[in-house]
């Protein structure tokens, strides 16, 4: 259900605050206020804050009442993930009109695999030409994030990434094949993965570039760090060199959920992800193979924040808020308990801000089944019931076509709150898809 | 809903359309509830109507509208 590929070469392409510079773009003139984005899980810490901000003591990490103590005229934006990541896959399906071999890291970091290039676009630099105007394509509407894309270029992911972040908004890195110890040499360790508290050892040590960890012996970072510092060494020694693997992401299987009036109580979620999860693993795509990626998200009800976040603060909300968790399965499962385990620790840990509105569930990625599963998966009653759900289509979109010109939707109405004094909250639409 | 001198009950649809005249109220309840997030206040009534059909109507004690209630 997926397939990977490998390149060597590697673009880096990063848009720092990648969140942050989404609400800039949503909300024009943002860009020239202080502004801090509220923290997915709570809203009362701040997760990242503008430069204008910074520059007014503001941190990430502070609590709501002490950035406004330092800034009065802060403004604060409650979070809004499911946007963040939607604007993020636009992006990476953006790239991939450059290149097949995409790679994904955080929000707003990404790696282009840029083997073969050459014969198409030819020397790198007019690889990262095709890059540029690639996003402003992209960047529609969203000229203040274009500007701070940063990119670089290079043998490996770790290369890529160390000239992007050391590239002028707006411009690139270009590190030629067989130069890379040279440029790493002089980049300080910080550009390396590290905890703060093995950045704090190095510097104590007095290591503060990669060329002066590189100059050490391997064994003896080694016996020092273990294996993290062996890898550290030879990222900083520029002996490894990590390719770009790019992922065909399966199509996900989708199960949806509108309720007629926005929900809060915590338990009327659960039921309804349990529902979810029931009706998504009975997908016949799903058939024969064991879910491993999983994302729930929650589009809430727009309305106030909370009375600490408005305090004292010109408060921007946006006018659709979301709320987003994704999970990898450690181990790869069809079973529905396993699967809702996790999200439904997220749901008791950082519920969302406020009442949902619609809940969407989605298997993102998937595991083979055992050989017997996948032998089921195949076999006649499989066919027949591939047969019944042909039939099913055909009939929804002959239904779909005779109700609004094939734009209405079909609905099951399900059960999820019986027991309410309330007629309407007793049921649910949840979205028919044969 | 609209109510004549005599006090009968008249309901009718919000373009104009008249549904029936109430015959008989069955029973009548109140509801007060979500008071935490957005107040609900409603009063129940079921009805029958002249020829028979029965409803369930109620008024938005807030906004004082009447609504029907789909089953």
């Amino acid at each position: 259900m997926s397939q990977s590929s490998t390149s060597s070469l590697a673009a880096c392409v990063w848009i720092p605050l990648f969140p942050l510079r989404c609400e800039e773009a949503r909300q024009g003139g943002l860009a020239n206020h202080p502004t801090a984005l509220l923290a997915p899980d709570t809203t009362r810490k701040l997760w990242q804050v503008s430069a204008l901000a910074r520059h007014a003591g503001v941190k990430p990490g502070m609590t709501v009442s002490q950035a406004i103590g330092l800034c009065p005229t802060l403004r604060l934006i409650e979070p809004d993930p499911v946007h963040y990541d939607e604007r993020f896959a636009r992006l990476l399906a953006a790239l991939n009109e450059v290149s097949p071999v995409i790679e994904s890291g955080d929000l707003g970091l990404a790696y282009v695999g840029a083997d073969g290039l050459e014969g198409i676009f030819g020397s790198p630099g007019k690889i990262i030409e095709a890059i540029k105007r690639m996003l402003e394509g992209w960047n529609v509407g969203m000229s203040e994030a274009g500007s701070t894309v940063r990119l670089g270029f290079g043998l490996g992911k770790f290369t890529a990434w160390v000239a992007a972040s050391r590239s002028k908004p707006g411009e690139a890195i270009i590190v030629a094949p067989g130069v890379e110890q040279k440029f790493l040499a002089s980049q300080p360790i910080s550009v390396l993965p590290l905890d703060s508290h093995l950045h704090r050892r190095l510097r104590l040590l007095g290591i503060r570039t990669l060329g002066a960890l590189a100059a050490l012996p391997e064994e003896a970072v080694t016996a020092q760090f273990g294996a993290v510092g062996r890898r550290l060494w030879r990222l900083a020694a520029g002996r490894i060199a990590e390719p770009v693997e790019g992922r065909i992401a399966p199509e996900p299987i989708v199960a949806a959920l509108t309720f007629f009036t926005p929900v809060g109580e915590r338990e009327l979620l659960v039921h309804s992800l349990d529902q979810l999860i029931a009706r998504a693993l009975k997908h016949p795509r799903r058939i024969g193979w064991r879910v491993h990626a999983v994302r729930l998200r929650a589009d809430l009800e727009s309305g106030q924040m909370d009375s600490d976040v408005g305090r004292g603060a010109a408060c921007c909300a946006p006018p659709n808020r979301s709320w987003l968790v994704n999970v990898l399965l450690k181990d790869p499962t069809a079973d529905a308990g396993r699967i809702g385990a996790p999200l439904k620790t997220r749901l008791e840990q950082s519920p969302p801000t406020g009442a949902v509105e619609r809940l969407i569930l989605e298997f993102t990625a998937f595991a083979p089944g055992t050989t017997e599963l996948q032998l089921f998966a195949r076999d006649a009653q499989a066919a027949a019931r591939a047969g019944q759900q042909r039939a099913l289509q055909s009939a929804a979109r002959e239904i779909r076509m005779r109700v609004q010109g094939g734009r209405a939707n079909l609905y099951h109405v399900i059960e999820v709150q019986p027991w309410s004094r309330l007629p309407e909250r007793r049921y649910a639409l949840i979205d028919y898809e044969p | 809903v609209e109510f004549d001198e005599s006090g009968a009950m008249t309901v009718g649809r919000s373009d104009g359309r008249m549904v029936g005249k109430v015959e008989a109220i069955l029973e009548s309840w109140r509801i007060d509830d979500e008071w935490w997030r957005h107040m609900i206040a409603r009063a129940y009534l079921e009805v029958i109507l002249e020829g028979g059909k029965r409803l369930v109507l109620f008024q938005d004690l807030i906004t004082g509208q009447w609504f029907v209630q789909m089953p």
